[in-house]
């Protein structure tokens, strides 16, 4: 089952590098050119050992480094962690091998690393990728990319004038799922999009057990406005570069709402935010998100004249309820003259077993994942053939940008538009 | 360059399964006119007699006729009036009134314990449509005994079929075909490359495999019993059906087909026959002269045992 899995997986790859070569895919899906096996790929032989350093072993660091260890080929040589008890416990993932530090330009130093994968929190992120970048290294950040637009303007410009490859954590560009959604959207089965809801609704503290009251903001970063934009950059910055993504486009302007309304427990983070964005052609996002209600859990929904797209759940509805199978047959056996029986029989109707339209799902369900692995496999690919995986970082900056703009408007309660003259490709 | 034929579908849920709209060989305003306003009346008639619906006609109606009179109109009226008759005509196998017994037997399955029980006191009391009081005159109804409730699932879409039929000659439509979930069908007319339309029974349990072939022409086919779906995931059966006679579930696997001209006798018939023993079975068809029935049976490992011409 598991091998099954995991055929499914690389042929959906393979399927995806052909289409991407083939143009099918360029301009939506540019990246998934770093699996094409081509003759550009000679020098990045899979037998060739990539080696990789680890900045940042706290939990998000951890689950990385659980789907690169089983990358064939990659060694993790370094681990790098100012607080202890996470380095320790990394160090046992890597059996002892890796090198650990608690000051990562001392690991740049090292000679023998390939690429850096940045997992600290999101303040430290526009350092610590520029000094990897600086120091010759490839980088995956975790999303968000910074906590201001400057920042991420430097990020940009190092990763150019560097060439090497600056990767943000985004994994839905490569979850199957989500992937085979926009592919469904940009052929038009949804008919024209006109709007886009997104949400993100838990009910907990975000807290993590503190050992001793001085570690408070080291280890809940997330909750202070110095280290983090809270829900905006932890959450939010997945659903809205999924909405850049369906619409082709970033956001014009953002106005929003935020508050602490729940958990007055000191954070400087809101727990609740409501955020309104508008894209070309008069489309809009509706998005929010909350820390004291699960109810209605996380979805990007988009909505077009012919259908809604459900992507957590992966499900589409059609506007039109399609034909059942055997009618579907009996519809084109009629539009072309074909004479056939029409399989029929079936339940009466029984209240107990009553159905409602559901929808269809949107991929087939044995390609399992949620692009986590595949985005890191991307990045070992990268290093292998020594440059930048095209189009990723831009999805990067697309995406953290609006978060960024959409914590000012909800700061200063008023329109934000996208600061003119702002743009991934005229950064240099 | 060969003809062929202009169609124009429509599909939507109602009445607990999916309804598949077809109209051949008509222009497009009439087509789109009849699909919009069998649209809006399946909807409607979904909301009335639907009886899990707390707001819904039939809801009222059982909720109020044992304690006062109630006044029915409309499609109720109808359905009740047709209902009556046709309890009279299968002997009572086609009893609508057994909503109770048949919430009781799903409790108990949901629960496991349907070999453990048998029907409580209060609703032992044999319940028809003869306890339902229902007046032409003052267009009113009355339940006898408060275990008469009425559940309409069984001819509903029967019943809705042939309001279809009637509604899609009126607008001079003569080759349609409708079908509830491909067990309660209306075929118009004929197929447009054929003299009929053809359809296959399918195998209840391999459903690649056709066990009986029929050629509809302005006739209507109705399926009940057995199949595949009324299996749970530990391989037990359903209880879809219940014996209105005893008030208990009935064992079978077989399959009743029915067809003929009008699919609210269709629906009737088909239920009544699943649940009448074999000898009354064919008994009851033989009072129907224009409609025929198709015997199904498989055996114990769901292969296909016999099928029969009851008429």
């Amino acid at each position: 089952m598991i091998e099954e899995k995991i055929r499914s997986r690389r042929d959906f790859l393979r399927q995806l590098s052909v289409y991407t070569a083939g143009g099918v895919l360029a301009g939506t899906m540019p990246w998934f050119s770093v699996f094409a096996d081509d003759a550009s790929s000679e020098k990045a032989s899979p037998s060739e050992r990539v080696r990789l350093a680890v900045l940042g072993t706290g939990s998000r660091g951890m689950y990385l480094m659980n789907y690169l260890i089983q990358i064939p080929n990659v060694d993790i040589v370094a681990l790098c962690d100012d607080y202890q008890p996470n380095l320790t416990r990394a160090l046992v993932l890597t059996g002892n091998k890796a090198k650990p530090f608690s000051n990562h330009k001392a690991m740049l130093e090292m000679k023998d690393i390939d690429g850096v994968v940045i997992a600290t929190p999101l303040y430290l992120h526009a350092q610590h990728t520029i000094d990897c970048l600086q120091a010759g290294l490839h980088v995956f950040c975790e999303k968000s990319m910074a906590m201001t637009i400057d920042e991420c303007v430097n990020m940009v410009r190092e990763s150019k004038k560097n060439g090497k490859n600056l990767q943000i954590g985004h994994q839905r560009l490569f979850d199957p799922k989500y992937i085979q959604a926009i592919e469904r959207i940009k052929k038009g089965d949804i008919g024209q999009v006109t709007q886009l809801k997104a949400y993100w609704h838990r009910n907990n503290d975000w807290r993590r057990l503190v050992p001793k009251p001085d570690l408070e903001k080291k280890i809940n970063w997330r909750l202070y406005r110095e280290y983090s934009l809270g829900l905006m950059t932890e959450l939010a910055s997945h659903q809205v570069q999924v909405a850049n993504w369906a619409l082709g486009a970033t956001p014009l302007a953002v106005a929003g709402i935020g508050s602490i309304n729940y958990w007055k427990d000191g954070r400087t983070v809101y727990d609740n935010v409501n955020l309104l964005y508008e894209y070309p052609g008069g489309i809009t996002l509706m998005y929010d998100s909350m820390s004291s209600n699960r109810k209605f859990g996380l979805e990007e929904i988009i909505m077009g004249d012919k259908g809604t797209m459900e992507l957590e759940t992966g499900k589409v509805f059609a506007e039109q309820i399609p034909p059942a199978p055997a009618i579907r047959q009996l519809i084109h056996d009629i539009e072309k003259g074909v004479f056939s029986s029409l399989p029929i029989g079936g339940p009466s109707w029984v209240p107990e077993v009553a159905v409602d339209y559901e929808g269809e799902y949107i991929t087939d369900e044995k390609i399992v994942g949620d692009g986590s692995d595949i985005q890191l496999e991307a990045f070992v690919n990268s290093i292998r053939r020594q440059a930048p995986i095209e189009g990723i970082l831009r999805e990067g900056f697309n995406a953290t940008i609006p978060i960024i703009l959409g914590i000012q408007a909800m700061e200063n309660k008023q329109w934000v538009s996208w600061p003119e003259g702002l743009n991934f490709d005229s950064i240099v | 360059m060969p003809h062929f034929a202009t169609i124009y579908h429509r599909s939507l849920f109602a009445m607990g399964t999916q309804l598949d709209l077809l109209v051949c060989n008509c222009a497009k305003n009439e087509a789109d006119a009849f699909l919009d306003q069998s649209e809006q009346q399946i909807y409607k008639w979904h909301q009335d007699l639907n009886r899990f619906a707390s707001d819904s006609l039939i809801t009222f109606l059982n909720n109020n006729a044992v304690l006062n009179s109630v006044i029915v109109n409309g499609e109720i009226e109808h359905l009740i009036a047709r209902s009556k008759e046709l309890y009279f005509q299968t002997n009572g196998y086609f009893n609508p009134t057994i909503a109770r017994w048949v919430d009781f037997w799903k409790e108990r399955q949901s629960l496991n314990t349907a070999g453990l029980v048998s029907l409580p006191d209060e609703l032992k009391q044999v319940c028809g449509m003869n306890q339902l009081d229902y007046s032409t005159e003052l267009h009113e109804v009355h339940f006898q005994h408060p275990t008469v409730q009425l559940d309409f699932g069984a001819i509903a879409k029967g019943w809705a079929l042939d309001r279809l039929c009637e509604q899609v000659k009126r607008f001079g439509i003569n080759q349609a075909f409708f079908s509830f979930g491909g067990s309660s069908i209306t075929a118009l007319g004929t197929h447009p490359s054929g003299a009929y339309w053809p359809l296959a029974i399918a195998h209840a349990f391999n459903s690649s495999e056709s066990v009986l072939n029929l050629a509809l022409t302005d006739a209507c086919v109705s399926v009940s019993g057995y199949s595949a779906n009324n299996l749970r995931a530990n391989n037990s059966k359903r209880f879809h059906l219940i014996n209105p006679k005893t008030g208990y579930p009935v064992e079978t696997t077989a399959q009743i087909v029915v067809t003929g001209p009008e699919a609210t006798v269709a629906e009737a018939l088909s239920t009544a026959l699943i649940t009448a023993p074999e000898q009354e079975a064919r008994q009851l068809i033989a009072l129907f002269k224009d409609y025929s029935c198709y015997y199904i049976c498989y055996d114990y490992n769901n292969h296909l045992n016999k099928v029969d011409k009851w008429q």
